[in-house]
């Protein structure tokens, strides 16, 4: 995976042996769980131990969520940038270098799962809750024809949390983040017009 | 069919010899007596020898004998001897005795005054076969009072007698029948005279000296009678007889080897079942709901630089905080 693939589940570290079991140890003790192993009782004990294994890889699909794309959006709300989105105003053959200084971006999503034996749903569906804080000590972004088509970045760290039901499963301390220094967006991360910013704010 | 005839008629003589000496009874001098008169009608019966006379008794018989009567006159006398009643004394000495079966009578003669007695009984034969006696041709065939025993008999021997003296062997042709067509007979050749019979010392290899007793290998014979089992033995501290192994070690161990793996693989694939059974499902992912809020930011200034494509110059603008873009 390159560093600008890199994706929430590598944050968290749920590949690690260790990182996973403690949060399938503290997924047991969740309400939803053991509901659902409750239902299991008369399954086989191979279902029973498989179900916070399965739990976890459907975790890990839904945190494949790029980095840079979390950061993307976090831009992409800037009041500060939307004048470059009138093209009267910035023609498309001119080059802007917009700098940020430090900054936090902040995201937090909510996916849910469910747990199906022999295709149907076993118990109500598991929530949880993701919150990823990055700490950027600098970004420079090159936005051309009302897209960004660069990111020159400085120091990046970040932290955060999966919880379930309250309870917190995968911590993640502080710590830097690998990611290039420079962010290409391809064609552009096209800049979001002032009613969507207005919204979002 | 002519020479059956021949043959039937050539073997008929020694058919009847063989009736007749089947029938026959071989007698044999056992005990000879002495008749020595003793008056002018009594006669006195005196053992003079088992189975000869024995020369020295006949004389102590004959010296006994009165003198009167054996005067010079006895041998010239004319006197007449009965000779009916001394075989009549001679028969009842046979009668007299369990073994005679005949009796045989010499009469007196000049030089012997007494007469002779002379019990005969059956002869003891042991199986040595029938064998007719054989006499040179010539031979004057002796008299059956005075033939003597063949066979050794017991009696006999324990007076140790000498052997008697056989007579010369003669062909047994001499003692067949003359031939009723001569010339036939004669006709027929001799048998060529056989050689010599050679000892040659063939020099036989050396005996194997035995060097473990004869052991004897004959079987016993079964017994008729079943015998009951004998009562089974128990040994304690005797060691199990050793079995031998059927199945190879590698081969066993392989087997195992192989019944493990398909254990494995099955269990194996069991389980990959069973996990297929529960499956997590994603409804969401939650970035339809995603909150992204960035917060700071704001430097002391913005830094904007401006430069258009196909200019290289570029113009450079501060924006202070705060101010709009």
């Amino acid at each position: 995976m390159t560093p600008q693939a890199q994706s929430l589940a590598a944050f968290f570290d749920l590949d690690s042996a260790a990182a996973r079991k403690d949060g399938l140890a503290a997924l047991e003790g969740t309400a939803a769980l053991y509901g659902v192993k409750t239902l299991l009782t008369a399954a086989p004990a191979l279902l029973q131990k498989s179900v916070g294994d399965s739990v976890a890889d459907a975790l890990k699909a839904a945190l494949d969520i790029r980095i840079v794309d979390v950061m993307a959006t976090a831009w992409n709300t800037r009041r500060d940038l939307m004048q470059y989105a009138d093209r009267a105003k910035f023609p498309p053959d001119q080059v802007i270098d917009h700098a940020l200084g430090k900054h936090e971006i902040r995201s937090t999503h909510k996916p849910r799962l469910q747990i199906v034996l022999d295709h149907s749903p076993l118990g109500p569906e598991i929530e949880f809750e993701i919150v990823v804080s990055l700490h950027l000590e600098a970004a420079v972004l090159r936005i051309q024809d009302a897209r960004i088509m660069f990111a020159r970045l400085g120091k990046v760290s970040g932290t955060g949390t999966i919880k379930c039901e309250g309870a917190t499963l995968f911590t993640r301390a502080t710590k830097a983040v690998t990611l290039p220094q420079t962010l290409s967006f391809g064609a552009g991360l096209p800049l979001a017009t002032t009613t969507k910013v207005a919204d979002a704010a | 069919m002519r020479l059956l005839v021949v043959l039937l008629v050539l073997a008929l003589p020694f058919a009847a010899a063989y009736a007749a000496d089947g029938d026959a009874e071989t007698l044999v001098d056992f005990l000879t007596l002495a008749i020595a008169p003793e008056g002018e009608d009594g006669q006195t019966l005196i053992e003079v020898g088992k189975a000869e006379v024995e020369q020295s008794r006949l004389d102590a018989v004959i010296e006994k004998l009165p003198r009167g009567f054996l005067g010079l006159d006895l041998l010239n006398a004319k006197r007449s001897l009965d000779a009916g009643a001394a075989l009549a004394l001679c028969r009842e000495a046979c009668r007299a005795n369990e073994s005679c079966r005949d009796v045989s009578y010499v009469a007196p003669t000049n030089e012997r005054g007494v007469g002779l007695c002379t019990l005969k009984r059956a002869r003891v034969v042991e199986n040595f076969g029938r064998m007719s006696p054989v006499v040179d041709e010539g031979t004057p065939v002796p008299e059956a009072s005075e033939s003597k025993p063949t066979a050794p008999e017991e009696d006999i021997a324990e007076e140790e007698v000498p052997p008697p003296e056989l007579p010369a062997i003669t062909p047994m042709r001499a003692h067949l029948p003359p031939p009723k067509n001569r010339e036939l007979a004669e006709d027929v050749p001799a048998p060529p005279a056989l050689p010599p019979i050679e000892v040659v010392d063939i020099g036989l290899p050396p005996r194997a000296i035995p060097t473990a007793p004869p052991r004897d290998i004959t079987r016993p014979p079964p017994s008729m009678v079943a015998e009951p089992a004998p009562p089974p033995t128990v040994v304690a501290d005797a060691e199990p007889p050793v079995r031998k192994r059927g199945l190879p070690l590698w081969l066993a161990l392989g087997a195992i080897a192989v019944m493990i793996g398909g254990a494995m693989v099955y269990r194996r694939n069991y389980n990959a079942r069973q996990r297929a059974r529960l499956t997590t499902r994603l409804v969401s992912n939650g970035l339809d709901r995603q909150t992204v809020t960035i917060e700071g930011g704001d430097p002391a200034f913005s830094l904007k630089v401006v430069r258009v494509a196909a200019n290289t110059n570029a113009r450079i603008e501060l924006i202070p905080k705060g101010a709009p873009a």
